[in-house]
């Protein structure tokens, strides 16, 4: 079984006590084995000290042990000759505990412990008196420094813990005041839906870690926004798309019933409300083709797609509309330009361009397209007209869906405001651009580049 | 009044599968106005007892059905050993839709919302399949037109038309006494995907220069526009 990640804050918290402990434990470490060396430091010297105090004594008479009397009592002291016991002080024995003491062999770091458990430093050392050598053997009782290193390591032993346990409260409190800004982003994020996408995130302090990523989720939410009012927009448009054609059908059918009907003007009626059904049915097959487009495009086709054969079919199709309103429709294949993409999209685009010239010239006008090299080896397909042109103000929203140029001359003729959206999309989604320009003579140019 | 629809000597019989009462009701009538005998399922049990205990000549089968979906119909029919041409007809048109109607078996598919001349093009069509009548004279009242000479002659008078003026004319001559939808002309005549109102209005133009040439010279009148619906070529007045 596998342990559930914890939190970051949980992690944190653990990271930080063990972090602490741990250099705790060093320092505590240190710390006692640098006492009990200066300790014990402080016993040699005093056992060194003993040592000369004990030989002066005892070479300034060498004979008779009750001399030694003066000696300080509470020295502990033995001289041996030999491997025989020649003296030892009255404290030597006055426990018995070191009794024998000096006549072992001294151990590594010169401890000697008694039957009793006592633990006692000896330091030996050779004496000569008139020729006669002797040893001396001094003690030192080490309770006293074991007694103080106990006590420190119990001072550690509780205090240890007790660390442990206010660092992890500690951790847990300070990694919690951290990640605060983050659990408070996160409720007000939890907050942000599609009716509030206006609200924004609170931003502390923009230039730390948790401010930039406020700021990168802002402007997120700032590009969700606009692009659902879009989409709002759009809806709104759509519906009142499609009201147009259902209010012609609903007052058509309405006042049609309110009197007498003979076959022909029912057939007129029917006729008439039929009409406006295929106005429905049309515009819900582009805005469909629109969706599609707009959400399949990686799965468009990438055929050869030869710009010139394409613009001279669709020339050829239109070409009577335009005769229709005796227009000069001419086309002009610079250069032949092949480029990959979708031709179905491509030549819908290409002939919304070029029905949206034809449309908005006025009879007896002109419109030339060209086809051939752009500038940077990209190919060029260009719809120029001598129409009336594009309003400098109008021009940035031609390319949005209903929208339709103010023109009251043309309004009867108007489509459905779909096709230069449908183009664009089209154009952009083969990896080409469609741009607007004014034409040196007046008119519309609209142009498509599409790369090599 | 037209001759019922025949195979051979027996009357072409239709099996409607549609659960949309006021849909399957129009079609039904449309259908018997054309002396199709038509009956009218309204869900897909109906439907797989009916096509198996009776013999149609052909299935109309509406995708979207309550229950048990129109193409699994159509899977078990066919598995059934079901010879008849089924037509689909379907709200959904994307490519993927389609590649499993026809996998499902079917023949043919049709949009919703489709033209009513159209669906008639394609029973028609579905019903005569094998029969081949790749006619290369067409003649209408003393409208003659031939297809391997791509001339026509009215009233002994050669008339002049542009290719695409014959092009029309034939598919309108083809389906002479029926109503053509400007669908099918998009289609079939201009050979397009999808319809444009651009390609309407080259349609309406190629129509009055064609009538001005065919019919405007004459007495008799032989091509009129079914407002809203399409165009029909015919020897009855209006």
């Amino acid at each position: 079984m596998r342990l559930r990640p914890l939190s970051i804050r949980a992690r944190l918290t653990v990271w930080y006590a063990g972090v602490l402990l741990f250099i705790l434990m060093c320092l505590s470490a240190g710390v006692y084995v640098v006492l009990r060396a200066s300790l014990q430091r402080t016993l040699r010297s005093q056992l060194d000290r003993d040592i000369q105090t004990v030989a002066t004594v005892v070479a300034a008479s060498p004979h008779g042990a009750g001399q030694y009397g003066h000696l300080p009592g509470d020295i502990l002291f033995a001289v041996t000759q030999d491997g025989h016991l020649v003296y030892h002080s009255n404290a030597w024995c006055r426990t018995r505990c070191l009794h024998g003491a000096e006549l072992e062999p001294a151990e590594p770091g010169g401890v000697w412990r008694s039957p009793k458990g006592v633990a006692y430093m000896l330091k030996a050392a050779p004496l000569s008196i008139n020729g006669q050598s002797f040893a001396v053997t001094v003690a030192e009782d080490t309770s006293l420094l074991e007694g103080t290193l106990r006590n420190l390591l119990a001072i550690l032993m509780l205090s240890l813990p007790c660390a442990a346990l206010l660092s992890i409260a500690g951790g847990y409190i300070l990694a919690g005041r951290a990640l605060s800004p983050i659990s408070d982003m996160a409720s007000k994020a939890w907050e942000i839906t599609a009716e509030s996408l206006s609200e924004r995130l609170p931003v502390s302090n923009p230039n730390d870690e948790l401010g930039r990523m406020a700021t990168v989720f802002n402007e997120t939410l700032a590009r969700l926004e606009t692009s659902f009012e879009r989409l709002r927009a759009f809806a709104a448009n759509t519906s009142h798309e499609l009201r147009t054609p259902l209010t012609a059908m609903r007052s058509v059918g309405e006042v049609a019933l309110r009197r007498p009907l003979d076959a022909t003007s029912a057939r007129d009626t029917i006729g008439s409300m039929l009409e406006e059904v295929d106005r429905l049915t049309q515009l819900v097959e582009r805005l469909l083709g629109l969706a599609r487009a707009e959400s399949a495009k990686a799965l468009m086709p990438r055929d050869e797609v030869d710009l010139g054969q394409m613009a001279l079919s669709v020339t050829e199709q239109v070409r009577v509309l335009a005769e229709e309103k005796g227009q000069e429709l001419s086309l002009d294949l610079r250069e032949p330009a092949t480029i990959r993409g979708d031709p179905s999209a491509l030549r819908q685009a290409l002939t919304n361009l070029i029905d949206n010239a034809i449309r908005y010239t006025p009879p007896h006008g002109r419109i030339k397209i060209g086809v051939g090299p752009a500038p940077g080896g990209r190919h060029m397909v260009e719809i120029e007209d001598n129409g009336s042109g594009i309003a400098l103000e109008e021009q940035g929203r031609i390319f949005d869906r209903y929208y339709r140029v103010r023109n009251d001359e043309h309004s009867r003729s108007l489509g459905t405001g779909l096709g230069l959206a449908i183009a664009r999309n089209a154009v952009e989604a083969n990896g080409g651009r469609l741009e607007y320009r004014n034409a040196a003579a007046g008119g519309s140019v609209f142009c498509m580049t599409f790369p090599a | 009044m037209r001759c019922k629809p025949r195979i051979g000597r027996k009357i072409v019989r239709i099996l409607l599968v549609e659960d949309e009462v006021k849909v399957a009701g129009a079609l039904r009538e449309g259908l018997e106005a054309e002396s199709y005998e038509t009956v009218v399922a309204n869900n897909g049990e109906e439907a797989f007892f009916l096509a198996t205990t009776r013999s149609f000549d052909l299935l109309l089968l509406d995708v979207m059905l309550p229950g048990r979906s129109g193409l699994e119909i159509l899977a078990a029919l066919r598995q059934h050993g079901l010879q008849a041409p089924v037509l689909i007809l379907t709200a959904k048109d994307s490519v993927e839709d389609r590649v499993r109607g026809l996998d499902s078996g079917a023949d043919d598919y049709l949009v919703k919302p489709f033209a009513f001349p159209e669906l008639l093009a394609r029973v028609r069509a579905l019903t005569r399949r094998g029969k081949g009548d790749q006619n290369a004279r067409w003649k209408l009242a003393d409208l003659n037109l031939d297809c391997a000479t791509r001339r026509v002659i009215r009233q002994n008078q050669e008339i002049d038309l542009t290719p695409k003026e014959f092009d029309l004319l034939e598919y309108l001559m083809r389906h002479q006494g029926h109503t053509v939808s400007r669908e099918m002309l998009t289609r079939d005549v201009w050979q397009a995907t999808a319809r444009a109102t651009s390609l309407d209005n080259v349609i309406d133009v190629h129509v009055a220069r064609l009538r001005k040439k065919i019919d405007d010279p004459y007495e008799k009148k032989l091509l009129r526009t079914i407002r809203g619906v399409g165009f029909l070529l015919s020897e009855e007045e209006a």
